[in-house]
């Protein structure tokens, strides 16, 4: 398998005290489904702006054998979708069309070919109806919907999604899941939600205080109720049995 | 509903006024920008006595409020705050210029009267025209036509992040203001010992709001200027539009059009 993303002994310090990220090396191949969970302040979060390079530490992370430098940062975002937590602050023009074109324009995309781009993932989304309404009258699972349609505009050749499940109701939520699961790309996902991590990824990478605790099938990990226990999570309510009840 | 929800909806208002689609709104932006300027230097240039001459120049706004479908009320509400201020600027000219002018029976006019309502009028009438431009073009619009007169990229940006972003910290404010008040029962507003924190708190969401907001252009190729898409094509319609009401302005201040109309309908 081709590999996608490279962290080399990735050392990270807000505050060169406390490392966020400490001594870090995975490797995750193309077309790969990943799911990184772990506790609040495990460093998820710190890892994706890592490799988007909106933060730098010390190691090497190489993003299809590109070092995430800034000199390369405009080649590696152009690889890398990034789905950020609050669609608020990823739905920043008045309307869905417009901020569907805003990255292809901005990657050289004639107007032509954006707007073909942009009714190509919508109707493939099944979110047309969307096109030309405002941000701020769309549903919040509709605004999450197409915050992922923003991205996939671009054509990312991996898509890292930063809890895209939050504030979801179940229907949503289950929209959500089934669509990152149509999605051919490289998938990074940071949640917390473990029951859609498992719904969505083959493997799992656990952190704890920025480290590596456990990286590998997402089946075996999600379902070792002491290893999960032990680092701040829980079963996923889908392998905690029925209990019954009123 | 609060204030601060009543802003952020008269806020979406403008937008989708904005959004409408009337002949003026389908107009090209920059025409419409010109012709906004060209109005507002054309009012202003009327000198400080000529209030009958000046009075002619209130046609241009209500015909095209008529012709954009927005009744001029709701220019006057939306503008209740500021009209007041405007209007406030000449009320000292009574008590300095005591020159007579005019006589109505037995009130005599004195000039610092009619420069007061002239001045009120030349800052209403350029209130009317600044809504009339922002009600019938979106603000993207509005930025690259800026843009085509070669104002600065900065400054646009700023102006339609700025823009876009009000209706996000009047939401901010609103939320904190929200959990304020379901701790602070019964008490009117926000205590001013409370101030300084709120503004603080208020200040670092913004700062984060910014940050992610910037992240997230970044990350999608912004490199300092937008693509603007809702440009409608410089079509002749826009530049006849341009000519005509350069020519209707220019007639206004240079030929009394009030006393042509009076002698057309006295005789």
């Amino acid at each position: 398998m081709n590999r996608m993303i490279k962290f080399d002994h990735v050392f990270f310090s807000y505050d060169r005290e406390h490392y966020v990220v400490e001594d870090l090396s995975f490797s995750i191949g193309k077309g790969e489904s990943v799911g990184l969970i772990g506790a609040n302040g495990a460093g998820k979060s710190t890892i994706m702006k890592l490799l988007l390079g909106l933060l730098s530490g010390q190691g090497e992370i190489l993003v299809e054998g590109i070092p995430v430098e800034k000199k390369n940062l405009p080649q590696i975002r152009r690889k890398l979708g990034f789905v950020l937590q609050d669609s608020d602050n990823q739905m920043f023009m008045p309307t869905v069309y417009e901020d569907m074109i805003f990255g292809p324009r901005n990657y050289g995309l004639s107007k032509e070919e954006a707007d073909k781009k942009v009714d190509e993932v919508l109707g493939r989304l099944g979110l047309l109806e969307l096109k030309h309404r405002y941000n701020h009258k769309i549903s919040g699972g509709e605004k999450r919907m197409a915050a992922i349609a923003t991205i996939l505009a671009m054509e990312p050749d991996a898509i890292l999604m930063d809890e895209p499940s939050t504030a979801l109701d179940p229907v949503n939520r289950r929209t959500v899941i089934n669509t990152i699961n149509s999605l051919a790309q490289t998938k990074l996902i940071a949640s917390h939600d473990l029951d859609m991590i498992l719904d969505t990824c083959q493997r799992v990478i656990l952190l704890a205080h920025g480290k590596i605790v456990a990286d590998g099938d997402a089946k075996t990990i999600l379902q070792d109720r002491a290893l999960l226990e032990a680092n701040r999570m829980e079963l996923p309510f889908c392998l905690q049995g029925w209990h019954g009840g009123k | 509903m609060d204030k601060l929800s009543h802003a952020q909806s008269e806020l979406r208002e403008m937008d989708a006024l904005a959004a409408e689609n009337s002949p003026i709104h389908r107009i090209h932006p920059l025409c419409k920008l010109l012709v906004t300027i060209l109005y507002i230097v054309v009012v202003v240039s009327f000198p400080k006595y000529d209030f009958t001459r000046l009075i002619v120049m209130v046609l241009y706004p209500v015909l095209l409020f008529q012709a954009a479908g927005i009744p001029v009320h709701v220019c006057f509400y939306k503008l209740r705050i500021v009209l007041p201020l405007v209007c406030a600027v000449g009320l000292v000219n009574p008590f300095l210029d005591h020159t007579p002018v005019m006589q109505l029976g037995s009130v005599v006019i004195t000039g610092g009267v009619v420069s007061m309502v002239t001045l009120m009028l030349k800052g209403v009438f350029s209130l009317m025209a600044s809504f009339l431009l922002i009600a019938t073009t979106p603000m993207d619009s509005l930025c690259a036509a800026l843009r085509k007169l070669h104002v600065p990229v900065i400054l646009t940006t700023l102006l339609l992040l700025t823009y876009r972003y009000i209706g996000v910290m009047i939401e901010e404010l609103s939320v904190m203001s929200q959990a304020y008040s379901l701790r602070a029962p019964g008490q009117k507003g926000i205590h001013i010992s409370a101030w300084g924190s709120f503004l603080g708190q208020m200040l670092l969401r913004s700062m984060d709001r910014g940050e992610e907001l910037y992240n997230s252009m970044m990350l999608r190729g912004f490199h300092g200027d937008f693509f603007y898409v809702n440009v409608p094509p410089l079509k002749i319609s826009g530049i006849v539009y341009t000519a005509v009401c350069t020519g209707a302005f220019f007639c206004a201040r240079y030929f009394d059009i009030t006393q042509l109309l009076g002698s057309l309908f006295a005789g």
